[in-house]
């Protein structure tokens, strides 16, 4: 984890004002909005309230970096019709969980190493990540066995510790350091003792979280590749992509011309391993004939092929996938030794 | 011992029976699963498995989903023999299942259906909302359906039969498979009225332009992961019209007239073939209540052609035949 740059405090009756202060110097401000039981990230309105109580948001946040269905350009009769989309207004994204954060940071492995994604790094550039220290995980959460913490700093710019009558603000990125300064008529200086009391906030949430067996897991499962360790899963999976839908870091797409006479739009959208066409080629040949080699597919990619790629595990703990999945495949189980 | 453990002693043993007799070669029914108050399908292919079974009211999914892929030929030899598979049946379940014979997606001759009598099954989703916000560790099913949830560091939540289970399975007028081979346990007596489509009166009152606007309400919630489709036995196409590519039928992205086709395109290829599992409204990680619009096409197959599928397996299907008593209301005059 960076060094502690700046860490400032908030009361709590004051956040609303520095949210709308935030919303007065140009930025979007993207925060929790409920939605019944269910709570998204979604701009919030004139009278934001601000509980992080929710354990996370039921999607991950990646819309907002790979939106699920893009227009990356125009063209007409072959010719381009218009640039590529303009860039987006500077946003900010407050109370996102440090796993989803962590996944923004994976994604950039992806989308910001040569090539550069001119789409995801206009929007990245633009986004201010506040996350919220996790108190309270949930039992299919298991951050800290992949790499993460519930207070972990990666792909956050501030993090936010709930510390009772004021929120503690941490910045963990020169973005973030930038952003607090430019609020530092509305926050005061954290305490030692507010400092000691986030420590204690983000260790006794990492103490009760279970820890998964997973050293050494990508070569374990290298060998595994035709183990009938596949089996089980497969024959039950339904193919549908609930999980890669769900999950924070899947970033694989497609990209479609769509055209209506001489008109056309180039879209880029989500796409899913474990759908059959993922890998259809144009002969009419598939690689991955049946559900068995794309349920592989998809944890080898995040346990072991991410591993040689990036030296990182793909998978940031969250539990979409397994809260989610319509006939109860566990990727605890699928993956454990 | 309570009658769930009973059931699930009862199906044990006749599904060893199944292995030892060498009479088939697979039976799909349910085990535990790894969240609390679930189970998982499961796969047995030998009677030293049979003690992982369970059944109970937390067996949710229709197995019948699974029997396509397992039955097609497509990609597999020529001398291939198809499987000789057992399914364990729930009474919705089960009326998928004949569906997918009257369809030759199965082979009858390979199929043994195992029913077990269904009082219900337990919709997670009410019991999270009852917990508020608290987690789930565990619970129990009584006889007369009562749940009992067990919470950490907390007491114990009980909750009616009718507070918890889903939707399609109040007033389900087929508790037990109506087409079955073996029948685990005791039939249930307590067979429920007709189905009196109550439910969707609502919106059958509404004017064309209302009944559009709650049909766009509930599809603009998807993100086309497709779950409904797959997690219905009904849906076995090789490719569907979703996905084609040459010719393409609809586009690729979330736009509204791309979701709503994909909708329109499967909820009318249900029209005389659902049986209102429910299925697709599990799956659905966006609670798109998907059975409103079903739920209308199955009423208006029995008023049009006095049909309910996968009640029996010589019925022909009513948009598969004619007769000349068909409704013929909706030809007009040039």
């Amino acid at each position: 984890m960076p060094e502690i740059m700046i860490a400032k405090t908030v009361d709590k009756k004051k956040f609303a004002d520095l949210a709308k202060a935030i919303v007065s110097r140009g930025y979007r401000l993207y925060g929790p909005v409920r939605n019944g039981g269910e709570v998204t990230l979604g701009e919030v309105g004139e009278e934001p309230e601000f509980d992080f109580d929710y354990r996370n948001f039921k999607m991950s946040p990646k819309e907002f970096f790979l939106p699920q269905s893009e227009v990356l350009c125009r063209f007409c009769r072959g010719e381009l019709a218009e640039d590529a989309a303009p860039a987006p207004q500077k946003r900010v994204l407050l109370g996102l969980r440090p796993c989803d954060a962590r996944a923004i940071w994976l994604l950039d492995k992806v989308f910001l190493e040569e090539p550069e994604d001119f789409y995801y790094k206009q929007k990245r550039e633009n986004t201010v990540v506040i996350s919220v220290a996790c108190a309270n995980p949930a039992t299919t959460c298991f951050c800290t066995s992949v790499g993460g913490g519930p207070a972990a700093a990666e792909g956050s710019d501030i993090l936010l510790f709930d510390l009772g009558e004021a929120f503690l603000l941490e910045a963990v990125s020169e973005r973030g350091e930038e952003f607090l300064n430019q609020f530092s008529k509305m926050t005061k200086d954290a305490t030692k003792k507010q400092v000691a009391q986030k420590k204690k906030i983000a260790e006794e949430a990492a103490s009760r979280m279970e820890k998964l067996p997973l050293d050494g897991v990508a070569e374990r499962l290298a060998k595994a590749f035709d183990s009938d360790l596949w089996e089980a899963p497969s024959q039950k999976c339904l193919g549908c992509g609930i999980c890669t839908y769900f999950c924070p870091t899947c970033y694989c797409f497609d990209v479609t011309d769509e055209t209506l006479r001489e008109n056309g739009r180039r879209v880029r959208t989500w796409d899913s391993c474990m759908y059959s066409p993922f890998t259809l080629h144009a002969s009419g040949h598939n690689p991955r004939p049946s559900q068995k080699e794309r349920v592989r597919q998809r944890f080898m990619h995040k346990f072991s092929y991410a591993v040689d790629n990036s030296g990182q595990l793909f998978c940031v703990g969250c539990g979409r996938c397994i809260v989610n999945c319509p006939v109860n495949i566990d990727l605890r189980e699928v993956i454990a030794p | 011992m309570s009658e769930n453990v009973k059931m699930s002693d009862d199906l044990k043993a006749v599904a060893k029976k199944l292995f030892e007799e060498k009479k088939i070669d697979l039976l799909i029914g349910y085990e535990k699963g790894t969240l609390p108050l679930r189970t998982t399908p499961c796969f047995v292919t030998s009677a030293g498995d049979c003690d992982r079974l369970v059944w109970d009211g937390f067996c949710s999914n229709n197995l019948a989903v699974y029997l396509p892929r397992l039955f097609s030929r497509e990609g597999r030899p020529k001398d291939w023999r198809p499987p000789r598979v057992a399914v364990v049946a729930k009474g919705c379940d089960g009326r998928s299942l004949v569906g997918l014979v009257k369809e030759k997606q199965a082979p009858r001759d390979n199929l043994i259906i195992v029913g077990v009598p269904c009082r219900g099954v337990v919709d997670l989703k009410k019991v999270q909302a009852a917990l508020d916000g608290k987690e789930p560790a565990g619970g129990e099913i009584a006889e007369d359906g009562t749940l009992t949830v067990h919470v950490d560091g907390g007491k114990d939540i009980r909750l009616g039969r009718d507070e918890v289970i889903f939707d399609s399975c109040k007033g389900c007028p087929h508790p037990d498979a109506p087409v079955c081979d073996i029948r685990v346990g005791q039939e249930l007596a307590e067979k429920q009225a007709e189905a009196d489509f109550g439910d969707i009166a609502d919106f059958e009152a509404k004017s064309s332009q209302e009944r559009w606007d709650a049909f766009v309400a509930e599809i603009s919630k998807c993100i086309r992961c497709y779950a409904c489709r797959q997690a219905c036995p009904n849906c076995y196409c090789t490719t569907c019209f979703a996905e084609q590519t040459q010719p393409r039928w609809i586009g690729v992205g979330k736009d509204l007239t791309e979701v709503m086709i994909y909708h329109l395109g499967r909820i009318f290829h249900q029209a005389g073939r659902c049986v209102d599992c429910g299925a697709c409204v599990r799956a659905c990680p966006m609670d798109i209540d998907l059975r409103l619009f079903t739920r209308k096409i199955l009423k208006d197959v029995k008023e049009l052609f006095g049909y309910e599928a996968g009640v029996s397996l010589e019925e022909p299907p009513p948009l598969c035949t004619f007769k000349m008593e068909d409704d013929q209301s909706f030809i007009t005059e040039p």
